[in-house]
């Protein structure tokens, strides 16, 4: 086990390492300098030559890169153009709200799939399932950003129930109506919990025609207690890997539903960073979101080993 | 048994590869599928007649009628500057849809080339080379990455579709790599490299094709995901550049109008989210299929 988890850990460091030379590469290896794409045409030759300086490219390339990378290992992601404040720092503000946001997105995907998983898995090639399935499928192909802008209209505009929630979070201890902070958070879990109930189901399926399900049953096991116990337990592991997977898009998914619902978390600090044209803020905020996927799916192969002792590491 | 008995419709089929009559009784065994390509012949279909279809030229303004209701002259109601919705948005499926399959088609010649060519490097330096790479863009959320590609590049409709297509080309890259490897140790393989054929021909000739079913049946479902992806960088000004009505660029134009106009955004959410219901409903059809 041990063995294992410093092997996956250096695979996660290389992938990280190669996913910073990526974001890295981003700026380098495309035709044009960052230096016009960020002043543009009018540019005056000193500003550039101004600018050049002021992100080193005026060095070579390798000494950049190494520079770049010996930065990363300190902990620096550069300074803004604009704020004029280390990345770090602003990444650091902006980074709560978004893992609070993915993190309640989650657990709220989690507690809508795991009964209904089960369930459906338990009454599979019913109607209950196929209506579930069915609902699902349409859960899975609405863009988060849709039901973000659904449920504005319909509990901010119509019904006045919420207001778009802006800066308010539990970390800032911000009083606020609990529907206006779940409201994002719905939004992002209702393109996660589709796909959770889907995979659920197929391993519920397969767990309940395991032995020791009849087992359990013929011990005279309660159906709701061999739910639980056998049957949930067994299909637990699969679902972690698919919250691993599905990670990405889920970030994908808060980068547009913190600018919809005006949060200031990272997301929001990318798309500003695009529209300032703020190159550090880009490849740092790019990073950090990357680096969060590859912990996110180091932890969750770590947890595999620590839930199920029969998995085995070569 | 005979052929044509009901329980074996697939064999019915086989025997007549290619007639209509055996796809159509194989499609009605499926009727997931069957809706599934239905919606997307009449989607494409409507982006390429869009010029026919629409009443009103996307980008005619008409001051008299701004953010007026779907009725009877606009069907689906007008913007702020009174521009037909419904044409905007017939207008809007071309650019969609088009990037959206243009960008997967492109993502699927990419990954394909390099998941073939680390099969076939297999244990040597440039497989784990290549997969490492490909895992690292992996790691980045595919919307984040996009952004990056698409404001490295500029705006612009080739750009947003190759931001789009680097975005899809790793896991591309990974089934290729996957099934080509499988295919690799199959019997007419090892025959045809033992009559000495070249590597470019067995590569070409022989693994090449028996991998890109499971190719095309994903890259049908990752359609579904580009057009979110497409939409999702037009709604942050990032994609196509604005006079193009793209579906997601019409719902961040009528944000700002939400609460009077709530048509503006919900029509074209509605084809997108329609769009990739039926891309995802094709792509898992044909992945049963195959």
């Amino acid at each position: 086990m041990l063995a294992y988890a410093v092997r996956r850990l250096a695979v996660s460091v290389v992938t990280l390492i190669l996913t910073a030379t990526i974001t890295f590469s981003l700026v380098h290896l495309v035709p044009g300098s960052p230096v016009e794409i960020i002043l543009g045409l009018q540019a005056t030759s000193a500003e550039i030559a101004t600018l050049t300086r002021e992100l080193h490219l005026n060095l070579p390339v390798w000494q950049q890169y190494l520079d770049w990378l010996g930065g990363l290992a300190h902990g620096q992601l550069g300074t803004s153009l604009v704020y004029h404040q280390p990345v770090l720092s602003l990444v650091a503000q902006a980074l709560p709200h978004t893992l609070e946001l993915s993190l309640v997105a989650v657990v709220m995907s989690l507690v809508v799939a795991l009964p209904v998983g089960v369930y459906i898995g338990y009454r599979a090639r019913t109607g209950v399932d196929q209506g579930v399935s069915a609902a699902a499928t349409v859960g899975a192909v609405v863009p988060g950003f849709v039901w973000g802008l659904v449920f504005i209209y319909v509990f901010v505009y119509r019904l006045h129930v919420a207001q778009i929630a802006g800066i308010a979070s539990i970390s800032t201890a911000e009083w606020v109506n609990p529907l206006s902070y779940v409201l994002p958070a719905v939004a992002l879990g209702l393109g996660l919990a589709p796909s959770l109930i889907q995979v659920l189901r197929t391993e519920v399926i397969e767990v309940y025609r395991a032995d020791f399900v009849r087992t359990a049953r013929s011990k005279g096991m309660s159906e709701l207690r061999v739910a639980i116990h056998d049957v949930l337990r067994n299909a637990l592991l699969p679902l972690l890997t698919v919250v691993g997977t599905q990670f990405g898009l889920l970030l994908s998914g808060v980068v547009i539903i913190e600018n919809i619902f005006s949060i200031p978390g990272v997301g929001n600090l990318l798309v500003g960073g695009v529209f300032n044209r703020d190159y550090p803020v880009i490849l740092g905020t790019v990073l950090v979101l990357g680096a969060i996927i590859i912990v996110i799916n180091l932890l969750v192969d770590l947890a595999y080993g620590l839930i199920d002792p029969r998995v085995s590491y070569q | 048994m005979l052929a044509t008995s009901p329980s074996t419709p697939d064999a019915a089929a086989e025997a007549e590869p290619g007639r209509p009559r055996g796809w159509l009784r194989r499609l009605r065994r499926r009727p997931e599928l069957a809706v599934g390509l239905l919606i997307v012949l009449v989607a494409l279909l409507a982006s390429v007649l869009a010029p026919i279809l629409a009443p009103y030229p996307p980008d005619l303004a008409n001051f008299n009628v701004t953010l007026a209701a779907p009725g009877p002259g606009h069907l689906l109601g007008t913007d702020n500057l009174g521009r037909d919705v419904l044409s905007r948005l017939l207008a809007g499926a071309g650019s969609s849809l088009l990037s959206a399959v243009g960008a997967v088609a492109m993502a699927m010649a990419a990954g394909t080339a390099v998941g073939v060519a680390a099969a076939y490097l297999t244990g040597r330096f440039w497989d784990d080379a290549l997969m490492r790479i490909m895992d690292a863009v992996l790691a980045l959320p595919p919307l984040v990455l996009a952004i990056a590609v698409a404001f490295v590049l500029g705006s612009g409709l080739v750009n947003a579709v190759l931001a789009i297509a680097v975005v899809f080309t790793p896991s591309f890259a990974r089934l290729a790599r996957s099934k080509a490897l499988q295919v690799m140790q199959l019997g007419y393989v090892e025959a045809a490299r033992s009559v000495g054929a070249s590597t470019p021909r067995l590569l070409a000739r022989h693994v090449v094709p028996n991998i890109l079913g499971p190719s095309i049946a994903a890259g049908v479902l990752q359609v579904g995901s580009a057009v979110i992806i497409e939409a999702s960088l037009s709604f942050l000004g990032l994609g196509l550049a604005p006079p193009a009505p793209t579906w997601g660029f019409m719902i961040s134009s009528g944000v700002t109008y939400l609460q009077q106009a709530p048509w503006l955004v919900l029509f074209p959410s509605a084809a997108i989210a329609v769009s990739v219901f039926g891309f995802t409903l094709v792509g898992r059809g044909l992945n049963d299929w195959m």
